[in-house]
């Protein structure tokens, strides 16, 4: 069976990129468009790793973050999340939130698949 | 999906982040600044940027990241918005978005340098920037002996010793200390060994603490920084040291390389136990790591299990040990319920699809007016069972078509907004200042009339500050403020939507425009025309030429060509001017391109339909009614005025005129600025709402025609263009004017 | 589809030819949509003469052109025995009105020649070619030309 990742991010040219770039490295692929939707794509998918982005409407990434890990069925899922800030201090609020991992914005392929095949359980 | 079309996908959503962020500046501009809309803003210009950064646009990222950063200045304080600096934000939209254009087309971007320049010296963003960049440098460990060795020497075999001691929040992360080991069995071979001294009993063991330990001994070709960059996200989760050991390079000293690299092999051997566990055994097999550690005797394979499950169980908040399970469920569902509603609950529907639906529609009431027509025709009257279920049939299909007909209804609001762009272009291109003031951007038009107004109203909005906007010494003179205001504003009116664009400056300047007009020929060096009459001459064709055309409004259309595209849409615009005060342009427009009310009568052998907003009251004429006016001038005194009378089939040309008026029945139609008048046609055969098809999808525009239809009984009947035919009425020939401004 | 059309011409081509008083011509069958008969046109105001109406093909709003009107070769009292041809100008469709369909041809290269300036009443700008089969001469209508639209820019 096809390991499976969820993608969260509200930008459209964003969440076909993953996903083009996560189905080509062999991976199932769910996407949502906001933290909300992310919760229920999570439920409902069951994803094996989640990638995330931070600057979202409706409810941040953070946020997200904080809400998985108090769902007890999914808060081991690992969290990679995808970013452009590079600043040290919004790693560090993502890590405190419950990240796994980051990847800067912008990624090749390769960079992606190798910070997924790292947390991939 | 290719990567072309995921570019396409982000051009499509570049255009509507632009449209976010215009609205949000002008909201901002406009209502001063709030933290959701700074966000929105922000958010859209950082969307655009990761879109660009993915493809390489780097142009474009170089930009949008100045852009972003000034943004951020605001968003961490709200109170930095100043009014240069709004109109500098505003000014990076347009050349933002002309950026997106040129890396969408491939063609050369224009320098927006010299605009970021600008940008960073408003908002104090150089500085900033490089004291970023210098952070990063200084994050990366720094082992330069270490790696100069390397570079030299390129050891095989080192070994260090990793000693790992996870905190318990390195679990509630996500992460799995299995995950690390196996990473590092991709750069070399270890030895684990689990260090269980701090597992408590099983009685004392509290399920979510983290008691294991593990040492690690890692033979790899890897320098330490590749280690620790297996560990770069559980800093500060965990207590790491990674110590070489087993010939670690003398300190810095050359001559002793020989004795390091001896030592080295030594340790190589030492490194190579027979117990040493294969890291693809281990990953799949965690309890033989743990069952190879110098352990006590109880089953530790057993107790880590436990512990993962436990951890596993518990780890459901930062730090709310206290809370059982169930109560941890019930405030995550209830978190979920609260963000789930928060959502927004919208769908992107291809407008293809759309259009396939109202097409289809078109078809339902097509199809209805023939069912009705049959039920008719074989009898069921309207209180009969049949005639009743037509009826509810009728009122559902209603329901169902402004159901349809809203779906594709927009607010005006993103048209409007690109209005103020045009104002700084043309502002910047002529020296003026204007402002542009919008009201009910709100109001929502059918998508198709929403696209036919752009073209319009740019070239409106343009010739209301090139021409109509005084230049900011004139209007200080004049006692007005230096800038001028444009407002633009909609709204509905008896089922039509209301555009209005008032600008406060100059009025048109009637005697030039009549003297141009003359020395055009367009209109008689003897006609009477009232000031309404000269105001409009700038729509008549061939008024604005060559001479006339500034950098600005000219662009080779005049405003004759604007009166056309909205008469396309079914349209009517008319201008109203108080001299030194200012002009008002004011356009009113379907809400639909799609259906109409119709008034279906027959003239002349032919049905034809009126729009029922149009038709203000019907009535038969009895002799006395008629009055003639000069010679074959009949008019009707009706509301307590005279109406011309309009022969229909004869202005039409259908038929000759007829001379008994009481044969008949009379339309009072409401003819737009050009009045009212009486429609003179054989019978009215009632009222129902038709599908508006374009003849010049086929054909061409045609006079006094507005578009056709298609009866229940499959004939297609035309729909009158009542404006046209007021103000062509064919008894009193008006002013010339009048004549060479019909289309 | 203009350009198409200029490439086809290479190889054999193939029309549609029909009868318009007493004379033949013809249509590309690539333009051509469909025939059908005639049916009651709604006359339009303010058109020219050759405009005999529209009718409704299937939703569409379908204007008919006389076509021996157009060529100057007087009206048709159109009835029950004409034929409407339905063709494809550009992004428009419209019925020419003609008499009667006279045949469908397969056209060799040598069989056609360019119009020759023979005759001052019939505008030769309305034809693209000229087929020559045997003793029957046939004019490829230039669809172009006919247009409503364009003669209205030209006048």
């Amino acid at each position: 069976m096809l390991k499976k990742i969820l993608t969260v991010d509200d930008s459209r040219t964003m969440r076909e990129m993953l996903r083009h770039t996560l189905a080509n490295a062999g991976f199932e692929v769910v996407t949502a468009e906001d933290g909300a939707d992310g919760i229920q794509k999570l439920r409902e998918s069951q994803p094996d790793v989640v990638i995330t982005d931070i600057n979202m409407p409706v409810m941040d990434g953070f946020e997200f973050i904080e809400n998985v890990r108090k769902f007890e069925e999914y808060n081991r899922v690992p969290i990679l999340v995808l970013t452009t800030e590079s600043a040290p201090e919004k790693k560090q609020r993502a890590q405190s939130a419950g990240a796994t991992g980051w990847i800067v914005k912008p990624f090749d392929p390769e960079k992606l698949t190798r910070a997924v095949n790292r947390v991939m359980p | 999906m290719s990567l072309d079309d995921i570019k396409e996908t982000f051009f499509a959503e570049c255009a509507d982040q632009m449209s976010e962020l215009e609205t949000g500046l002008h909201e901002i501009q406009s209502d001063g600044p709030d933290m959701d809309t700074v966000n929105a803003v922000f958010r859209a210009v950082h969307s655009i940027k990761g879109g660009a950064g993915a493809f390489g646009y780097n142009a474009l990222v170089s930009f949008a990241h100045v852009f972003e950063n000034a943004l951020d200045v605001i968003r961490n304080d709200l109170s930095q918005v100043n009014e240069a600096r709004m109109d500098l934000l505003l000014r990076s939209v347009d050349v933002l978005s002309d950026v997106i254009e040129a890396e969408r087309t491939g063609s050369e971007p224009e320098d927006s340098s010299g605009l970021a320049g600008e940008l960073e010296t408003a908002f104090g963003l150089g500085g900033a920037h490089e004291e970023e960049d210098e952070e990063e440098i200084n994050f990366a460990p720094v082992m330069i002996d270490l790696e100069a060795f390397d570079a030299v020497e390129a050891p095989s075999g080192r070994t260090f010793r990793i000693s790992f001691a996870p905190h318990a929040s390195l679990y509630l992360k996500g992460h799995d200390p299995l995950r690390f080991f196996r990473e590092l069995g991709d750069m070399g071979t270890l030895s684990v060994t689990c260090d269980l001294e701090a597992l408590p009993k099983l009685n004392d063991l509290t399920p979510d603490e983290s008691y294991l330990k593990w040492q690690i001994d890692f033979e790899t070709e890897r320098d330490r920084d590749d280690i620790e960059a297996v560990f770069d996200w559980v800093d500060g989760e965990c207590v790491l040291s990674i110590e070489e050991i087993g010939g670690s390079p003398p300190d810095g000293d050359g001559e002793n390389l020989d004795a390091f690299l001896q030592a080295l092999e030594e340790s190589g051997d030492d490194a190579a136990p027979a117990d040493l566990v294969d890291i693809d055994d281990f990953g799949q097999d965690p309890e033989t790591a743990s069952a190879d550690a110098p352990a006590p005797a109880n089953p530790v394979a057993e107790l880590v299990d436990t512990i993962e499950t436990a951890v596993g169980a518990n780890a459901s908040g930062n730090g709310d040990q206290g809370d059982d399970g169930n109560d941890n469920a019930g405030a995550g569902s209830k978190a979920e319920k609260k963000e789930v509603k928060k959502a927004s609950q919208t769908i992107r529907v291809e407008s293809e699809k759309v259009d396939r639906l109202i097409n289809l529609m078109g078809e339902l009431v097509i199809n209805q007016a023939m069912l009705a027509e049959r039920i008719g025709q074989a009898g069921f009257g309207s209180a009969s069972p049949t005639g009743l279920a037509l009826v509810e049939l009728q009122n559902l299909t209603r329901e169902i078509q402004s159901g349809v007909m809203a779906i594709r209804a927009q607010p005006v609001k993103p048209v409007f907004m690109r209005m103020s762009r045009v104002i700084r272009e043309v502002c910047s291109a002529t020296g003026k200042r204007a402002l542009l003031e919008l009201e009910g951007e709100h109001t929502e038009v059918d998508t198709t009339v929403i696209e036919g107004l752009i073209d319009p109203l740019t070239h409106m909005i343009r010739n209301a500050v090139d021409h109509g906007i005084e230049d900011p010494e004139t209007r200080q003179a004049r006692g007005k403020p230096a800038q001028g205001t444009v407002k633009l504003s909609a709204y509905h009116s008896s089922g039509r939507i209301v555009i209005e664009i008032n600008d406060d400056g100059a009025g048109i300047n009637r005697e030039r425009v009549l003297s141009k007009a003359i020395e055009k020929g367009i209109v008689a060096r003897d006609a009477k025309l009232s000031d309404d009459d000269i105001d409009n001459l700038i729509f008549a064709p061939g008024f604005s030429t060559a001479e006339t055309i500034t950098d600005v409004s000219g662009r080779g259309v005049g405003m004759d060509v604007v009166r056309q595209s909205i008469q396309a849409l079914g349209g009517r615009v008319h201008i109203a001017s108080r001299p030194g005060e200012g002009s008002l342009f004011s356009m009113t427009l379907p809400l639909t391109l799609a259906v109409l009310d119709g008034m279906i009568v027959k003239e002349a052998g032919q049905t034809l339909v009126l729009p029922v907003s149009a038709v203000l009251e019907t009535a038969t004429l009895k002799p006395g009614d008629v009055y003639t006016i000069g010679k074959n001038n009949r008019v009707v005194k009706m509301r307590n005025s005279l109406i011309p009378i309009i022969d229909v089939g004869r202005q039409l040309g259908f038929s000759e005129r007829r001379d008994d008026y009481t044969r008949g029945t009379i339309l009072v139609v409401e003819g737009g600025k050009n009045g009212l008048g009486a429609f003179l046609v054989d019978s009215i055969e009632g009222q129902q709402q038709v599908v508006i098809k374009s003849l010049e999808s086929n054909y061409q525009r045609v006079p006094s025609i507005a578009a056709a239809t298609i009866l229940g009984n499959g004939q297609i009947a035309l729909i009158l263009d009542c404006d046209h035919i007021v103000s062509h009425q064919s008894g009193e020939p008006g002013p010339e004017i009048i004549q060479s401004m019909a289309g | 589809m203009h350009d198409e059309n200029e490439q086809t011409t290479i190889g054999g081509e193939e029309f549609i030819a029909f009868r318009v008083g007493e004379q033949e011509f013809c249509v590309e069958i690539t333009s051509t949509r469909e025939i059908r008969g005639w049916s009651q046109a709604t006359r339009l105001p303010h058109s020219p003469e050759y405009i005999v109406g529209v009718i409704n093909l299937r939703g569409t709003i379908l204007p008919i052109m006389d076509l021996s009107a157009r060529l100057g070769m007087g009206s048709s009292t159109p009835s029950e025995r004409h034929v409407i041809i339905v063709v494809q100008v550009h992004d428009k469709t419209i019925g020419l009105l003609v008499d009667s369909v006279s045949d469908i041809l397969d056209v060799g290269p040598d069989h056609l020649r360019p119009v020759p300036e023979v005759n001052p009443s019939m505008s030769s700008e309305m034809f693209r070619r000229v087929i020559v089969i045997d003793k029957r001469i046939i004019c490829e209508i230039c669809l172009e030309a006919i247009m409503p639209e364009l003669e209205m820019q030209a006048a």
